[in-house]
């Protein structure tokens, strides 16, 4: 069926015009006084003018007109960000109020992506519950580490916010709240160590980072300190090494869209790249605005005149300052036009452009910082992975998985593709037993609520999904023997119960015991003596359970480590950038073939604690591509109990995706070493579960020089792609133990181990067997091997 | 030599997209694909549990 092309063309000036982005001011206030904030200290000072908060009856006029231009323009979602001032200043209820109007009205017309942007200052258990609630995502801004982040960030009087934006940051990190965790953003000051910055960051363990320009024009330049033009692109170009250098630990918008474009990508923010922009600001007295940072320009700067009350949203974007942001290229003054670099940095942020006789005909007052950073930023290869879990999420083709592993045995983003798979792995075997489930107690209600959870809180769902440990239990319930031994098909309801309460939400579910307890996948155990099954009711931040003998036990996991005699919760190992599970608990723990340790003593754990944090700042510093694996890959660290002779201990487990099982080795480089050789097993396995690396029909035995034995190729093609990673351990130590017998015992190691490993690379390439993907890695790992011959 | 070409995941195989729970749950040949990753087989997945035991 064809349409007149009149109108075609009038849907297409209609589309065009669609405003997928709402930036809604919830209170125009801050409680901090922050001098490079755009909103108070810098030209317009229209804030004067307005109510403090938004109020209900204003909030549903702005839904309404949000859920009239989603429908008018048939858009499948709309982002609503929820800002100010400082939006947490309103407070848990009257944000409960706000977030209820907005859901009950777009949810019927379009999927709802909320958000806030907070300081973090105020951030409660209170707020995240109420975020929970509503599926609110939550992006804290930080500048860095205390030094830094006291530059601008003080409350009025002076003081600094640094440790109370900690302290929200560290309840986003809460395995109950983490799925909320939406980013950071920092504003960048040259005055500071760009590594500090981003290293503090990155401890942060944020799903995601940007950097912001500080907020300049012409009028108004940005400060330099240094004796360079461009001291912003080579402060950033700092953080851009690192992180590269560490195999991108975290998705960068502003260096994921540089890298995007350098390959004729899309940029992913307003600030680069000349895609139209379709974002529209609310005030708290419901009226239009512009972007907010137009207020550096010149009062009144952002205002369109029209308002929620009396206009649509597609009045308001009829504006011509929309108009002009939108047009792309066309918006742009002569100057960038004629420039190279021009779709790249698409003349930077709107109103860095503004100046004194031009108004925004001009180039960016970062022009050269911009041009510096587009040029020094290439792509990321034909082969390169797009930036973050999300991109690898869509993707899932295992050959560019397989393909990448190759290309950097250590990358994250490979580890991260590598989760995604496994998630969805876990799923699909959950689902299997589920069926198999089917008529035992409970079991249909569990399944039941877990549908109904992910529908509402996926992401919550697919934290749970992530268990490294769903695949031995669906094995073990195969087996009448093995389930017997437990747990039983009561692991269905617990999962059920861990993923409600990851989602905030509240939810009654009945759940078995077995053997008096019951275990809740990445939350810990409860011990309820004399009962056989209980109810529990879950709500944010912690649950109630009801026995059948009439016992009321209430667990609270706000506090993390809060043990109840009848609760033992499972302990976090945090390091910089990354917190895993120490999983004395789990009833699928068994699995590494040595027997795993009992509940830790609280000494014990502080032992773990310490030496794990030793451990990954070890390897942050010698081994940083192997470190960055850990962060995207490793999950949880099982304790194994020590041998009778105190040898070292570890292992993985082929269907346990993301765990180690370790026996501590007392110290932390050591503990360093054992993670690094089980991630190698553990990403091995991960990737033979998705591609064909070898001939599986070979019944040839191979030489293993590590276990002086006859090994399948299998196992030892495992052994060898380990053993890179010893060598490497070893090539370090070689060189940073101080001279004397130490640093010759570890040359000794060393080349130990790389003529084992070489020769292990070297008779699988010649054994015929491999399949190109095999070959591949192999060689690979070879061309690793070959990078440090001469130490 | 008779070296097999790299397994490709079949097109409809639950893993290539993101499948929610529903839609598991009505696949009929879901028993098929989950095996291929709850049962060991040395055939197929050429390692015993815990064969990576670190010897170090």
């Amino acid at each position: 069926v064809s349409a007149p092309p009149g109108r075609l063309i009038a849907e297409a000036v209609q589309s065009e015009r669609a405003i997928t982005q709402f930036v809604v001011k919830v209170h125009s206030r801050c409680d901090l006084a922050c001098d490079h904030c755009y909103v108070y200290e810098h030209a317009d000072q229209s804030w004067r003018g307005r109510p403090a908060a938004l109020s209900a009856e204003t909030a549903t006029r702005v839904a309404l007109r949000i859920a009239e231009h989603a429908q008018r323009h048939r858009l499948p979602s709309v982002r609503v960000i929820l800002h100010g001032g400082e939006p947490l200043l309103l407070g848990p209820r009257r944000t409960d109020e706000i977030l209820r109007i907005l859901r009950s009205a777009i949810d019927p017309v379009a999927r709802l992506d909320l958000r806030v942007h907070t300081n973090g200052v105020r951030l409660s258990p209170e707020f995240c519950a109420v975020f929970s609630r509503h599926g609110v995502k939550i992006g804290v801004s930080l500048d860095g580490d205390r030094q830094a982040n006291d530059l601008h960030r003080r409350f009025a009087g002076g003081r600094s916010s640094h440790a109370q934006a900690l302290k929200g940051l560290s309840l986003l990190r809460r395995p109950q709240y983490r799925h909320l965790y939406a980013g950071i953003l920092c504003t960048v000051d040259t005055r500071n160590d760009p590594i500090a910055v981003y290293e503090a960051l990155l401890a942060q363990q944020p799903p995601g980072l940007d950097f912001l320009l500080p907020h300049a024009t012409w009028v108004a330049p940005p400060a330099r300190y240094h004796d360079t033009r461009t001291e912003y692109a080579d402060w950033l170009l700092a953080v851009y090494r690192r992180w590269a250098a560490q195999g991108r630990p975290v998705p960068i918008r502003t260096f994921d869209s540089l890298e995007l474009t350098a390959q004729g990508g899309r940029s992913l923010i307003e600030s680069l790249g000349t895609e139209p922009v379709g974002i529209v600001v609310i005030d708290t007295d419901g009226t239009y605005q512009q972007i907010d940072s137009l207020k550096i320009t010149y009062q009144g700067a952002p205002e369109t005149g029209f308002n929620v009350f009396e206009h649509s949203v597609d009045t308001a974007a009829g504006h011509p300052g929309f108009a002009a942001r939108r047009s792309g290229m066309h918006g742009l003054s002569a100057a960038c036009r004629a420039c190279p670099v021009v779709r790249r940095c698409g003349g930077g942020f709107y109103p860095h452009r503004y100046g004194p006789e031009n108004g925004f005909d001009n180039p960016s007052v970062y022009c050269e910082d911009l041009r510096t950073l587009v040029e020094n930023i290439p792509p990321r290869g034909p082969d390169g992975p797009p930036a973050g879990p999300g991109a690898a999420a869509s993707d899932g083709v295992p050959q560019s998985v397989a393909r990448e592993l190759v290309d950097g045995i250590d990358t994250a983003w490979s580890l991260r593709a590598l989760a995604v798979l496994q998630n969805r792995i876990n799923r699909v075997v959950v689902a299997r037993t589920a069926r198999d489930a089917r008529g035992e107690p409970g079991a249909a209600q569990a399944w039941d609520t877990l549908v109904r959870l992910e529908e509402h809180a996926p992401d919550a769902a697919s934290h749970v999904f992530g268990n490294p440990h769903l695949r031995v239990w669906a094995a073990r319930q195969r087996e009448d023997a093995a389930r017997a031994h437990g747990p039983g098909w009561e692991l269905l309801g617990a999962l059920a119960v861990s993923a409600a309460v990851a989602s905030g939400q509240i939810e009654r579910l009945a759940v078995r015991l077995h053997g008096n307890s019951v275990y809740l996948p990445d939350l810990g155990r409860l011990d309820l003596p004399d009962a056989a099954g209980a109810v529990i009711t879950t709500a944010p931040g912690g649950f109630i359970a009801e026995t059948d003998d009439g016992g009321v036990y209430e667990v609270d996991l706000g506090e993390p480590d809060k043990a109840e005699p009848y609760w033992r919760p499972l302990r976090q190992l945090e390091a910089a950038g990354m917190t895993v599970a120490l999983d004395d608990l789990g009833p699928c723990r068994d699995c590494y073939g040595w027997p795993a340790a009992g509940r830790l003593e609280p000494g014990e754990v502080a032992g773990w604690r310490r030496e794990f944090a030793a451990a990954v700042d070890f390897l942050d510093e010698h081994l940083p591509r192997y470190a960055a694996g850990l962060r995207a890959g490793l999950r949880t660290v099982v304790p194994l109990a020590a041998g009778p002779d105190g040898s070292r201990r570890s292992a993985s487990a082929w269907n346990a995706f993301g765990s180690a099982g370790v026996a501590r080795p007392g110290d932390p480089e050591t503990l360093g070493l054992l993670l690094i050789h089980e991630m190698q097993h553990v990403k091995l396995s991960a990737l033979l579960d998705i591609a064909e690396l070898y001939d599986k029909r070979d019944e040839t035995l191979y030489y293993a020089p590590w276990r002086d034995e006859l090994r399948p190729l299998g196992q030892f093609l495992h052994g060898a792609f380990a053993y890179v990673a010893v060598t490497e351990y070893w090539h370090v130590q070689s060189r940073i133990r101080a001279p004397g017998a130490d640093r010759r015992a570890a040359l000794a190691d060393f080349a130990k181990w790389r003529e084992r490993t070489v020769g292990a690379l070297a008779v699988l390439l010649g054994s015929g067997k491999l399949t190109g993907s095999g070959r591949l890695l192999v060689e690979r790992a070879q061309y690793s091997i070959d990078r440090i011959r001469d130490g | 030599m008779d070296v097999p070409t790299n397994r490709t995941i079949a097109p409809d195989s639950p893993i290539r997209r993101d499948h929610s729970l529903s839609e598991l749950a009505a696949r009929t040949d879901l028993e098929a694909f989950a095996d291929r990753w709850v049962v060991h087989d040395e055939k197929t997945r050429a390692l015993p549990v815990a064969a990576f035991n670190a010897a170090l």
